[in-house]
């Protein structure tokens, strides 16, 4: 098991590898164990049919070679010589024609032997003593004496000789023997022709052998004797004998009418050791071949696998690369086989990746840019809520101030009075301004269009920054082209832009220097308005310039400004058609151009009426007139009753709806002044149950509110046809509206 | 004075012991120009003089000088018997003496055997065809009359060595040169005669010769054998 896991942890290289170089090593060693064996047992029985034949050949040879000595010399003794000399009878003359032989070369060795036991013996060789070749002939002499001629072979110290022993007949009368002895030279011949060795055996010694060394003999000698004791017949099977580091196959037989009847031994020796000479080279070649193909071939495995598994690894590091989320990285797609399919659904993988990464990245920013935008407007409109109740909680009281101011400066004659009163009326109108850009800032409107004057906003909205620039010490230079056009904006949005560059400006001068100014300068230019908003400060670096517009970014710390600001300016404009445009220099203060198109052919509408000249009340103005005023707020049903009774009005007030509707149902009042937003029953619930009983007095039926007009609201007035006052209002514009709505009838 | 007293001498015993002139001078063999050149410098080994004999002419004996065809007024042959010894010189040959042996036809010759071994002495020449059977010793019937001229070679017949060559002449006007070459025939009757010098390895020459009626005549033989034609 243990072993199985480790097998698997290898690589695929070796996997391969090992198998590969096992099997070339096995075949390598299994085919040359097989041809081994062959070429083995192919070259012994090469050499023991080379030595059957062998001895084929020495045993025929032999016995041609018996039969030729004996042919040869049979004769000589019927040449006329030795017949003449035989005739003499004279063993001198005999030994001379001996001499003579011996001397023509007739025999090594003659012996010439007589009935009579008289022997001659002459040798051409002084090596070789004629008594001891004498004796050596003696059996075969007396077989010829005997009548019988004889071929034999006997030994002479180390030398073989045939001796062929012939009779001589007088007259068909044995009268002696002659003997040639001619050197024995079978061996030498028998070695050239058939290139085996060839070891007699006489009396026991190993004799005439040109390759066999003395060292051999023992070796030999043993094994001679093994064999020919072994087998009782003379053929011996072949066997095996190493002698030295020679190997041979050897065979034994005898030659037994030879060596005076003892036998001649022999012993035909054949070497195989050229052949397994050769085949060892063959195997060192083979060995060698091998080696060098098996290093070839696991080269090219190697190289094979290698490039087998390049597309692997490459696929590998690429996954890596991927999954460190570097999905830039491609394999290169090389083949069209599987490897080149999968680089390519590889690629595919990561681009399909890559774009779903990037989508989800996208998908984060936009879900963030939302999430901010939402904390923001939630934040701010959460503010508007806030500012809205505290501007309607003011607008009531500011009413009533500014309305008995008023009413004091008609009455009061006292100059001194007079003006107090005016500065408080002033004082009251600044904080009806104020309030009015509190809740035009705060409530959120639809978008609008409608031709504005940009100065008003201008105003508007330093007004609104009015303390936080004057405690800042920063002095805000207003240059506005009187004459200015009007161009076409949604007023609230267009000065949320005003208020938000002027505050940004108001900050970097606080954050960098006790003292600045502000300048804002209205002008035409072509066909745009142009507002520029200038200031001292410290400007904008360089490399934020281009950044300011986008959406988070700051220079603020963290936790003061959110980095909307300036890209719900940038967002508002672009959506007028207009353009903003940031000028700055580090240290030369900043400079913002918004120009904003002009609106044409829009005539203006006048909203507000001009201011009339504070004048005596005319007592004879509202006579018979009578009015029900509907207000939870006493001190406005107090202004009221004060600012028409001396108009000749008869003014009835109601604290609330329940009691207006009674006093309507009891009496006919030609005009009706109703708050719109009371405890109980409202404005409009008010007024839809007077129409309900009074269709005709409810056309007169002018709305005063202190809160902000809602989209709601202002459609439901425009249905109505309806007059709406906004708290706080002065008299003249309260009195502009009865007049308008009691000339109705 | 000396000098003439020696010739006197010389010529009284010549007067004295002579009836006639006498023919004296050298004999000998040398190779004909070009031959030994050719010799000298290993041409025998080539396949054109391969089986050119060679002959060591220095060592040449043995030269016959005579006048050829029958002389008149030449005395008969003499009745006394020519002897040629039979005998071993060394221990494996045996061998005749004298090797040649010039007689004048009608000579008769003994033969006999010196060995302690039988000999054999044979002729098949057309001259003289005779077999003295194998005998030891000097029997008298051993012996053999020359009566027609010609060469006659005497051989053993057990002994192949041996060998020699009877030259039956027609007068007895010859003479065998010495181990010098110098040969002299005197008692020469005067005339006009051809005289023959003769080897028997190489071709023989004869040469016209006058002898006078009393004095000497010198004859040169140079006998040689010369390349083959081409």
């Amino acid at each position: 098991m243990n072993l199985w896991r480790r097998i698997n942890a290898v690589s695929v290289r070796t996997k391969v590898l090992v198998p590969v170089i096992a099997v070339m090593v096995l075949l390598v060693g299994a085919s040359m164990w097989l041809v081994n064996q062959r070429i083995i047992r192919q070259v012994q029985v090469d050499a023991a049919q080379h030595l059957a034949t062998a001895e084929v050949y020495f045993r025929n040879t032999e016995r041609i070679h018996a039969d030729e000595l004996f042919l040869r010399y049979r004769n000589v003794v019927n040449e006329p010589r030795f017949k003449a000399v035989l005739g003499t009878m004279d063993l001198k003359t005999f030994d001379h024609l001996l001499v003579d032989f011996v001397n023509d070369g007739v025999a090594n060795a003659i012996v010439l032997a007589t009935t009579g036991g008289q022997r001659s013996t002459r040798t051409r060789d002084p090596r070789l003593d004629p008594m001891l070749f004498e004796a050596s002939c003696a059996d075969s002499i007396a077989q010829a004496l005997s009548g019988q001629p004889k071929v034999d072979t006997v030994r002479n110290g180390d030398r073989l000789f045939d001796i062929v022993s012939i009779p001589i007949r007088v007259a068909d009368e044995i009268v002696g023997a002659v003997s040639f002895g001619t050197e024995n030279s079978i061996a030498q011949e028998f070695n050239q022709l058939t290139r085996s060795e060839l070891v007699l055996v006489v009396d026991g010694r190993m004799m005439t052998s040109t390759h066999i060394r003395p060292e051999w003999q023992p070796a030999l000698q043993a094994q001679y004797e093994r064999m020919s004791t072994n087998e009782p017949v003379n053929r011996n099977p072949i066997s095996e004998i190493s002698l030295g580091d020679e190997h041979f196959l050897c065979i034994t037989g005898r030659l037994t009418e030879r060596n005076r009847g003892h036998q001649l031994g022999y012993l035909i020796l054949s070497s195989y050791e050229k052949q397994l000479q050769a085949l060892r080279s063959m195997q060192r070649m083979i060995l060698l071949v091998s080696t060098l193909a098996i290093l070839l071939g696991t080269a090219v495995v190697w190289f094979v696998i290698r490039k087998v598994t390049k597309p692997l690894r490459e696929l590998r590091d690429s996954a890596e690369a991927v999954g460190r989320g570097d999905f830039s990285r491609r394999v290169a797609v090389r083949y069209e086989d599987e490897c080149g399919e999968l680089a390519r659904v590889f690629n595919q993988m990561t681009q399909n990746l890559k774009s779903s990464r990037e989508q989800l990245e996208m998908t984060v920013e936009t879900l963030k840019t939302t999430q901010a935008q939402l904390i923001q407007s939630e934040k701010l409109s959460g503010i508007g809520e806030f500012i809205a109740g505290v501007a309607h909680e003011l607008n009531n009281p500011l009413t009533s101030v500014m309305g008995f101011s008023e009413l004091l400066q008609q009455s009061d004659g006292n100059p001194k009075n007079k003006r107090h009163l005016e500065m408080i009326f002033k004082s009251a109108m600044r904080c009806q301004k104020i309030v009015q850009a509190l809740l035009g800032f705060a409530r959120r409107r639809s978008p609008e269009r409608k031709p504005v004057c940009l100065n008003g906003l201008v105003e508007a909205s330093v007004e609104i920054l009015q303390y936080q620039l004057r405690t800042g010490g920063i002095e805000v230079i207003t240059r506005l082209d009187p004459n200015l056009p009007q161009a076409m904006v949604d007023p609230h949005q267009v000065q949320q832009v005003f208020v938000n560059v002027i505050n940004n400006a108001r900050q970097a001068i606080e954050a960098h220097q006790p003292k600045g100014w502000i300048k804002v300068t209205t002008e035409t230019h072509g066909d745009n308005v142009q507002v520029t908003i200038e200031d001292n400060g410290p400007g904008i670096a360089e490399e934020n310039l281009s950044k300011i517009f986008d959406p988070f970014f700051t220079t603020k710390k963290v936790g003061e400004g959110t980095g909307l600001g300036l890209s719900l300016c940038y967002g508002i404009i672009k959506e007028h058609g207009g353009t903003i445009t940031p000028r700055a220099r580090p240290g030369e203060g900043a400079m913002f151009i918004i120009e904003l198109p002009i609106a044409h052919g829009v005539s203006e509408i006048v909203v507000k009426a001009r201011r009339e000249k504070i004048d005596r009340p005319d007592p004879s103005e509202g006579a018979g007139k009578k009015v029900l005023v509907i207000d939870d707020e006493e001190s406005i049903l107090q202004m009221v009753r004060e600012a028409l009774c001396p108009r000749g009005y008869e003014v009835d007030v109601a604290p609330d709806g329940e009691a207006a509707l009674r006093q309507l149902s009891r009496k006919h009042y030609d005009l009706t002044l109703c708050d719109w937003k009371m405890p109980g029953l409202n404005g409009q619930d008010v007024y839809e149950r007077l129409r309900a009983i009074n269709p005709a007095l409810s056309d007169r039926m002018i709305f005063i509110t202190g809160d902000v007009i809602t989209e709601k609201t202002h459609k439901f007035l425009e249905e109505q046809n309806k007059v709406c006052l906004p708290k706080p209002f002065t008299l003249v514009e309260f009195r502009t509206a009865i007049r308008k709505v009691l000339a109705r009838k | 004075m000396k000098r003439m007293l020696a010739i006197l001498i010389t010529g009284a015993l010549l007067q004295l012991t002579a009836n006639g002139g006498s023919i004296a001078g050298t004999v000998r063999a040398e190779p004909r120009p070009g031959a030994q050149d050719a010799a000298a410098d290993g041409k025998y080994s080539s396949r054109k003089y391969k089986f050119v004999e060679r002959i060591n002419y220095a060592e040449l004996r043995d030269f016959v000088v005579h006048i050829e065809g029958p002389v008149a007024g030449a005395p008969k042959p003499p009745d006394r018997l020519v002897t040629v010894n039979t005998r071993r010189v060394t221990q494996t040959g045996a061998m005749f003496t004298p090797h040649v042996l010039p007689v004048m036809a009608g000579t008769r010759v003994e033969w006999p055997n010196n060995d302690d071994i039988f000999h054999n002495v044979f002729s098949m020449s057309d001259a003289k065809q005779f077999d003295l059977e194998l005998y030891k010793g000097n029997p008298p019937d051993k012996q053999v009359l020359f009566d027609k001229a010609g060469r006659v070679d005497v051989f053993c017949s057990i002994h192949a060595n041996m060998h020699c060559i009877v030259l039956v002449l027609e007068n007895p006007y010859f003479a065998v040169s010495d181990d010098r070459g110098h040969f002299s025939i005197t008692n020469v009757p005067p005339g006009t005669y051809k005289l023959r010098a003769w080897h028997e390895r190489v071709p023989a020459q004869v040469k016209e010769i006058t002898v006078p009626a009393d004095g000497a005549v010198e004859m040169n033989f140079v006998l040689g054998v010369g390349l083959p034609k081409n």
